[in-house]
């Protein structure tokens, strides 16, 4: 973990509805802070609003009350044209369905952060294809989606996450979909970066997965329950 | 019932049986197909509305034919009234007494109801107390004592009457030509029948086109038989009316069984019997043969349609996935999947097809009753067939269904796993199944056998499956990309060359089916051909994309999904190019009707003709306002003619009609009297056409289709002219024109000595001469001799409006111009189907910094390509096989280019329309709730 403990993400009274017939809580005044460097794991049963508090925290989804601040930044007061912007140069998204683009390779699909920010074509690929050779990629680089398996999906996936060198990474059930094996290379994937200085918050069913991160947060109907901060050694091993 | 009719209803029963018994059998599948459709009214709709526009398509076309064949009929039977056999002796005349010695034959009186003596001749008017005169108007001198039979004479004033005033020595004029003369009742008339001297009678009555008066020419004259054998100077008759027995169809049935005995009766004296109104109503039915030429323009609707119906599909598919694989992983087996997809579609597929009928019902009803659809000349009648809705809503249906079929199967091939997590299916190895090889063989066989032994245009569909069959075989043996465009080029090239091989001259006499081969295979095979190398936008975007790294991560996903799914890009861009093809031969038709006065005129100002004399002069004192004058003799033959069209019109079997051969000195034929639109590929110019003709007595100039022949029946035999060349004439009316006749040489006029005789001369005025006034000093110069002088503008601006009354041809257009709403529809669900499939796939984007803006960029610019593929295809097709199809059938393919700019331009306006709502759907999806999404 990095030393610089000072705050990435702080939620304050953090609440969000949805509206489909009656009315679901799903977040009841969550109050948060995620240190700069730190990984994060939100676990919880299904329904308990892990994936909305970091759809919220991530500025992909609207909240109806409380802050938001990441990075010293309060999304909810930027435009949607500048919260896309701040996303795309501050933050990464690992999801468990993966989400590649179907039609583009794996190393087009990696470019997409870095032109959007307005990399040369040049710059984008070389910056990909060594994303893609520090996660044993490289030699998958012009396959598509179709062509490779879940777990090289999914480690595409995180190198279109990290590629551009974001603030802070999320990873909604980044493993909900590998086997027990790949699950480990992913995590140990992430945990590489994290120490790299990288903040990640994660969200997942996977216990596993979860006590290797330095903080568990578990959420139960729209509230955080506890807090649970992972004893050193297991940081380590 | 049709042959083709019964078996499209018995598989449409059969499939919709088997349905119904599965439904029966497995009552989970009926229930959750039945609550999709009655629960998801929003989705439901938008699917009907998709699949109703194949059963527009074909119920539009059916509604068409069966209204003009409905009109033709009411107006054959209009024509002839009470008038079904007629004895002639090609115009000469022959004792009136034969008409008492017939009825008098029991074998005749048994089925005849009455017979008229009559005397039917050309001649010309003058109203001499108006100043104005008509040539070549039809006399029509009637035995007003066997009128009853006949029907009545209908008076301006709505009077009907049987004809009592003609007894004291008055005659009728029709309305149309009292008008052309400015005639009121009781106007001192002058009358020049035949080659008889002029003499005077008085107007009695004018009256409508109907009736007794619906018998012959719109300029008639109707007298008593007295009357007229006084004009020509005879106390004979040239023709003898036999109305049948009974009413309707028992009357043409009677007609049929009396004319056998008439023939026996005047077997030696050689006098012809016609048949004539069953002769009309057969030319009515003949001109089904034009069907296939609708048919194949709706088809071509319908296959473009077909095109959005899969893209449809497939979108519902896509969106249902996660769902089907939940139900086959509760254990729906793959063909319980297929079971279940498929009556949902049929449901959907019934709805459209019978929404698509009625919607073509509704607007025929609204466009009747609010009275859009009148025509100047006839009155168009709708006509419901009961037979062709019915077949129409089977065929829609069935195709919807063979599509809905198709894409189940499709998607029967999930992986499980993959599906009920929303993930893409893993690559399938490209299979090499025995099934696919047998079904491979089987249809290159059949493309075989098709080639060897089929008509033209299953020749050209079978080479294509030839081609297709041997693509598929070298799967995996040649990269898909080359596999593609080697196929595709090969198949446009075979059906482009077989088109023009089994098409080589003008005359060819139907080039319909070949043309409703050759269009789609073309279009698909082009199609193919591009859509498999769309990556070579993807390079083009990459050059652009240097500009900026925006640019790039904007264009990219566009140009991947289009490039790198050429099957479902290829779909559309066919769909989409048939249209457009369609689009630009309606534009030509369009542009062609414009009136092209330079070439309908010949470049001559005023037109002289008279009828009974065949001499005309241009006073001294006019002399000095003519540049030019050409002067021929004529002849006005009214007796039996048979027409044998080249084209789809087919023949008109031996009728009484009326024809006008003009007779032109070697050195006038020389000269090119009239330019030419088309002439006989054996010659090489048009001077060749025309030294032909003064070569060939046998060889015309007319308006009529190259290769069309006419056939009269004079006192001294039949002559015979074939149309060697194709004078122009106003689109819709090839009757008129500046010479409405047959152009021919001198010498063509030595067997129509006992025809009308008559002369026309054509004068160009001298620059600075006003043509009408200079055409109204010649009127006024020649109207004792009762000839008519016309400035030729006048002329062709009079047929121009009567050919463009409201007929029809709207229905035709209006049919055609469906294909705009079927391609614009087709990029509407392309683009639909775009943001419903890639849902996640847009949360991605936003979620990794795509701008809204950018993904509606990306959705416009990704039918914006398909769009200009498709009209690059339509364009390129359009003109290749237009150029060939339209000089054939119809007219000069000359299409506008600024029409055609202005379709294209509108072409982009309505893609941008149709794809601006999915996009701006696509672009305010919120990241989060696409990515929640699940199926």
């Amino acid at each position: 973990m990095a030393d610089d403990k000072s705050a990435m993400v702080v939620a304050s009274r953090l609440r969000k509805a949805y509206h489909s017939g009656s009315e679901v809580e799903a977040l009841r005044g969550i109050d948060l802070e995620i240190g700069r460097g730190e990984m994060v794991a939100i676990v919880g049963p299904s329904g308990s609003g892990k994936t909305t508090l970091l759809n919220c925290l991530s500025g992909l989804d609207r909240f109806d009350g409380g802050h938001v601040m990441v990075d010293g930044k309060d999304l909810e007061k930027f435009s949607d044209r500048e919260r896309t912007r701040y996303r795309c140069r501050n933050m990464g998204f690992v999801f468990q369905a993966f989400n590649l683009l179907p039609v583009l390779t794996a190393v087009e699909n990696v470019e997409i952060p870095l032109l959007l920010l307005g990399a040369s074509s040049r710059e984008a690929r070389r910056r990909s294809l060594d994303m893609l050779e520090t996660l044993a990629l490289a030699h998958r680089a012009q396959h598509r989606p179709d062509q490779l398996s879940g777990g090289e999906q999914q480690r595409v996936a995180v190198a279109r996450a990290l590629v551009h060198r974001p603030a802070v990474v999320w990873a909604d059930e980044p493993t909900g979909n590998l086997d027990t094996e790949v699950t480990h290379v992913i995590i140990e994937l992430l945990i590489r970066m994290n120490r790299e200085g990288q903040t990640i918050v994660l969200v997942t069913h996977n216990p596993l997965v979860a006590e290797r991160a330095a903080r568990t947060l578990h959420m139960r109907d729209g509230r955080i329950e506890a807090a649970h901060v992972t004893p050193i050694p297991v940081l380590a091993r | 019932m049709n042959p083709l009719l019964a078996l499209l209803l018995a598989i449409f029963v059969l499939a919709y049986g088997v349905l119904a018994a599965v439904v029966i059998r497995r009552r989970l599948i009926g229930r959750i197909a039945f609550r999709e459709v009655v629960r998801r009214p929003g989705q439901t709709s938008l699917i009907v509305a998709g699949l109703m526009i194949a059963g527009a398509a074909i119920y539009s076309t059916q509604f068409v034919l069966d209204s003009l064949d409905q009109t033709r009929r009411a107006a054959a039977l209009s024509a002839f009234g009470r008038d079904d056999v007629e004895i002639t002796a090609g115009g000469a005349y022959f004792a009136p007494g034969l008409a008492a010695q017939l009825a008098a034959d029991p074998a005749v009186a048994a089925n005849a109801a009455a017979l008229q003596n009559a005397i039917i001749t050309s001649g010309s008017v003058v109203d001499l107390d108006r100043n104005l005169g008509k040539p070549g108007i039809q006399i029509s001198g009637l035995d007003v004592e066997a009128q009853a039979r006949f029907g009545s004479f209908v008076l301006a004033d709505g009077h009907a009457t049987a004809g009592g005033q003609l007894a004291s020595g008055g005659v009728f004029l029709t309305q149309p030509l009292a008008e052309a003369i400015d005639a009121r009742v009781g106007d001192r008339l002058r009358i020049q029948a035949g080659g008889a001297p002029p003499r005077e009678v008085t107007l009695a009555g004018i009256v409508k086109r109907e009736g007794a008066a619906a018998y012959g020419a719109d300029r008639s004259l109707f007298g008593s038989l007295a009357t007229v054998q006084e004009l020509a100077g005879t106390d004979r008759v040239n023709l003898l009316r036999v109305s049948a027995k009974g009413d309707g169809d028992a009357e043409v049935a009677a007609a049929r069984r009396v004319a056998q005995p008439l023939r026996s009766a005047v077997a030696s004296s050689g006098l012809q019997v016609l048949e004539v109104k069953a002769a009309a109503l057969r030319f009515a039915e003949d001109m089904n043969s034009g069907r296939p030429f609708v048919t194949s323009f709706g088809a071509i609707v319908a296959l473009a349609a077909i095109a959005m119906v899969v893209n449809l599909a497939v979108m519902l598919a896509e969106e249902r996935r996660p769902r089907l694989a939940v139900m086959r992983a509760l254990g729906l087996t793959r063909t319980g999947l297929v079971q279940l997809w498929v009556v949902e579609g049929a449901i959907y597929s019934l709805l459209g097809a019978v929404a698509g009928s009625l919607a073509v019902l509704a607007i025929s009803l609204v466009l009747d009753v609010i009275g859009l659809v009148t025509h100047a000349i006839f009155q168009f009648t709708f006509s419901v067939q009961p037979a062709s809705v019915v077949g129409s809503v089977a065929a829609a249906a069935l195709i919807n269904l063979l599509t809905v079929l198709i894409v189940s199967l499709r998607t029967s091939r999930m992986a499980i796993s993959s599906a009920i997590r929303d993930l893409p299916d893993p690559e399938r190895r490209a299979g090499t199944s025995r099934l696919r090889l047998g079904l491979l063989g089987l249809a290159g066989l059949a493309g075989l056998v098709a080639v060897a032994a089929g008509a033209p245009p299953i020749r050209l569909l079978g080479g294509a499956l030839v081609i297709a069959a041997v693509a598929g075989f070298a799967r995996g043996r040649l990269a898909d990309r080359a596999r593609y465009s080697v196929a595709g080029a090969g198949a446009a090239a075979w059906a482009i060359a077989y088109y023009a091989y089994s098409n080589p001259t003008l005359s060819s006499n139907d080039k319909t089916g070949d043309f409703a081969a050759a269009l789609p295979v073309t279009v698909i095979a082009l199609s193919v051909l591009v859509a498999a190398n769309l990556s070579l936008l993807e390079v083009a975007g990459g050059l652009v994309g240097r500009l900026s790294g925006g640019l790039r991560a904007t264009l990219r996903p566009s140009l991947a999904y289009t490039a790198r799914r050429p099957l479902r890009s290829g779909l559309v861009i066919a769909a989409f190019s048939l249209v457009m093809a369609t689009l630009i031969i309606v534009q030509a038709l369009i542009s062609a009707a414009a009136l092209n006065y330079p070439q309908v005129s010949g470049g001559w100002d005023v037109r002289v003709a008279v009828v009974g004399s065949d001499h005309l002069s241009v006073p001294v004192a006019l002399q000095a306002s003519v540049a030019r004058q050409e002067t021929f003799p004529s002849r006005t033959f009214l007796g039996p003619v048979k027409l044998v069209y080249s084209d789809y019109k087919g023949t008109v079997d031996w009728h009484q009609a009326r024809v006008t051969v003009y007779g032109l000195t070697d050195g006038q034929l020389a000269s090119g009297i009239m330019p030419l639109i088309a002439r006989d590929h054996s010659f090489s110019s048009d001077s060749a056409a025309w030294a032909a003709i003064a070569r060939d007595p046998g060889l015309v100039a007319a308006s009529d289709q190259v290769g069309s022949i006419v056939y009269l029946a004079t006192d001294r035999g039949s002559l015979r002219f074939k149309v060697a060349a194709q004078l122009p004439s106003i689109f819709g009316y090839t009757a008129g024109g500046v010479l409405p006749g047959l152009v021919a040489s001198e010498q063509s006029l030595a067997g129509l000595a006992a025809a009308a005789p008559g002369a026309t001369m054509l004068i160009k005025a001298t620059p600075g001469t006003d043509p009408r006034g200079l055409a109204r000093e010649l009127q006024r110069a020649v109207l004792p001799l009762g000839a008519d002088a016309t400035a030729v503008r006048q002329i062709v601006d009079d047929e121009y409006q009567i050919a463009n009354a409201q007929g029809p041809g709207d229905f035709f257009l209006l049919l055609l111009r469906v294909g705009l709403l079927v391609g614009v529809a087709s990029l509407g669900a392309v683009a639909l189907r775009a943001v419903v499939e890639r849902r996640r796939s847009i949360g991605v984007l936003r979620a990794v910094g795509f701008q809204p803006a950018q993904l509606l960029a990306g959705i416009l610019l990704e039918t914006a390509v398909v769009a200009t593929a498709g009209l690059a295809v339509g364009i390129a097709v359009a003109y290749g096989l237009g150029l060939t199809l339209l000089t054939g059938v119809v007219l000069k393919f000359s299409p506008d280019p600024g029409s055609l700019l202005v379709t294209v331009g509108l072409v982009y306006a309505a893609v941008l329309l149709a794809t601006l709502l999915p996009g701006l759907r696509a672009a305010r999806l919120r990241p989060a709730e696409a990515l929640r999404t699940v199926g």
